[in-house]
């Protein structure tokens, strides 16, 4: 069994001279709750529609449970649930008749988990889809994602337009089914607070590009910010391996390194003598910032 | 299940348009004239001709302007068969719209003749009008896959059955006129739906959505 329920390789899609996607390489472990994060227009819904074979990629490869989404098309839906961002589903269908029209498309539809998570997100099998909350059609499409029994489950922003309380609720909904089986989880979105709650490994992408990729936990111990005093203006040369971003405030300078050590910190010290060093820790708000912002 | 949901999708305006039109060629007098039976049939041509448009200019560009066209895709269905059921559909909608008052028309007429045709070219006649219609809504169709905007595709499917009417309509009309056989007319409208139809299902198969 192959090891990455994702994998691509210099993934490259071009809009007519826009890089939507430029050379990415991902690898998302089977079995984790992969978060993938970017600003708005950053590629992600692209990089997903890419694994869903739903567009074909200007170069590169891409591997979706080991297998090629537009050779393998069919099988690779059967085995992935998608949610995508802002799901629009037929209006006109009440939720029993969108459920019947899904099932169709399966082989491992699992009508009792259907009927389960019917009952769990309180959706009235009789109303129309149209009729339903925003709240309510994504706990829907999550439903009808989920009751495939999907080997890999895709959310493209599923949380986008909803109030914080709905927000809330659908992550929960999500941590719940998560906790149920040990699936892959491929998580888009731009909202930092939600993924800390879910992922266990995140890559941040911007302007088509990956900026960085690995578990939070190794993330926040190895992307520190180093706030070094200085008697007078800062050096305008500071320089050292690993480092992202340099700001300058006064007599502060705020380095922001990827790869902290004491070693590093100790290098600064002698290096640049300043008469204070101060480490600070970075929430994965403020990591995802600063990768962005470093151009 | 896409048979199931082109038709639910469809029927309360094909169900609609259908009554409405076999409804009047059944209330209509028996005993009206030619000229009547001409102005009807004409109407009866632009009516489904119009529904043709609209049904062909909805199948495709509508769901992708709707954003319902990705969860479609996004499940493990053929594109073919996504479109095909499509084209199915709608097409049988379209000729049944035109087909059923024809047949009413014949009957209650009681004689085997449509309008003034003779009995040994009606058949012909009729599938030559019905085949205008397919070439009507199957043009619109194949626009409905290239366009996003339901009404561009609308306009573009109109321009293109007026530009083969210029073309080629007074020539058919002159032998219909004349009472002479239209067998060619009858292979360039099949060829020109099917081709209209293949080069949907190739241009939908590269569709990126």
């Amino acid at each position: 069994m192959n090891a990455f329920a994702i994998e691509t390789n210099k993934l490259t899609k071009r809009f007519g001279s826009v890089f939507a996607v430029n050379e990415l390489d991902l690898q998302v472990r089977v079995g984790s709750v992969f978060g993938f994060l970017g600003r708005n227009g950053a590629g992600k819904t692209t990089t997903i529609k890419t694994l869903l074979g739903l567009i074909k990629p200007t170069s590169g490869s891409v591997h979706v449970l080991g297998m090629d989404p537009i050779k393998d098309g069919i099988e690779v839906k059967q085995r992935v649930g998608y949610v995508a961002e802002n799901q629009k589903m037929y209006d006109w269908m009440k939720v029993k008749e969108i459920i019947r029209f899904t099932s169709g498309f399966y082989r491992d539809w699992d009508a009792a988990i259907a009927a389960d998570f019917c009952k769990r997100f309180e959706l009235n099998p009789s109303a129309k889809v149209g009729s339903l909350s925003k709240g309510q059609q994504m706990r829907l499409a999550l439903m009808l994602a989920l009751s495939s029994r999907p080997q890999l489950l895709i959310l493209d922003d599923p949380t986008m337009g909803l109030d914080p309380i709905t927000r809330k609720e659908f992550l929960n909904d999500i941590v719940m089914a998560l906790q149920e089986e040990g699936r892959t989880v491929f998580f888009s979105t731009h909202i930092l607070s939600e993924l800390e709650r879910v992922a266990d490994t995140v890559a941040i992408i911007d302007r088509g590009k990956l900026k960085v990729a690995g578990e939070i936990d190794l993330l926040k111990t190895t992307v520190k910010s180093v706030r070094l005093t200085f008697e007078n203006s800062p050096p305008n040369d500071i320089l050292i391996d690993g480092l992202l971003r340099v700001q300058s405030d006064g007599r502060d300078c705020l380095l922001t390194l990827t790869d902290f050590s004491e070693d590093k910190l100790g290098q600064l010290k002698q290096r640049y003598q300043p008469m204070r060093a101060e480490v600070c820790n970075l929430s994965l708000d403020e990591i995802f910032a600063e990768y962005v912002l470093s151009r | 299940m896409l048979w199931w949901k082109e038709w639910r999708e469809t029927r309360f305006g094909f169900l609609t348009a259908l009554f409405f039109i076999t409804g009047l060629v059944w209330t209509l007098p028996p005993t009206i004239t030619l000229l009547d039976e001409y102005w009807l049939g004409i109407f009866l041509m632009a009516y489904t001709i119009g529904m043709a448009v609209i049904l062909g200019s909805g199948a495709v560009a509508a769901e992708i302007d709707a954003d319902t066209m990705q969860f479609i895709m996004s499940k493990p269905a053929r594109r073919w068969s996504i479109i095909g059921t499509k084209y199915a559909v709608r097409l049988t909608e379209t000729a049944a719209a035109f087909i059923v008052p024809v047949l009413i028309q014949i009957n209650r007429d009681n004689v085997e003749m449509w309008m003034w045709v003779p009995p040994y070219l009606f058949l012909k006649y009729i599938a030559c009008a019905t085949l205008s219609v397919v070439f009507a809504f199957s043009i619109t169709f194949l626009f409905s896959v290239i366009f996003r905007k339901q009404a561009l595709c609308a306009l573009a499917g109109i321009s293109a059955l007026l530009a083969y009417l210029g073309g080629r309509a007074m020539d058919v009309l002159k032998q219909v006129y004349e009472s002479q056989p239209i067998d060619l007319e009858l292979y360039v409208l099949t060829t020109l739906c099917a081709a209209a139809f293949l080069a949907s299902l190739i241009l939908f198969k590269n569709k990126e959505v």
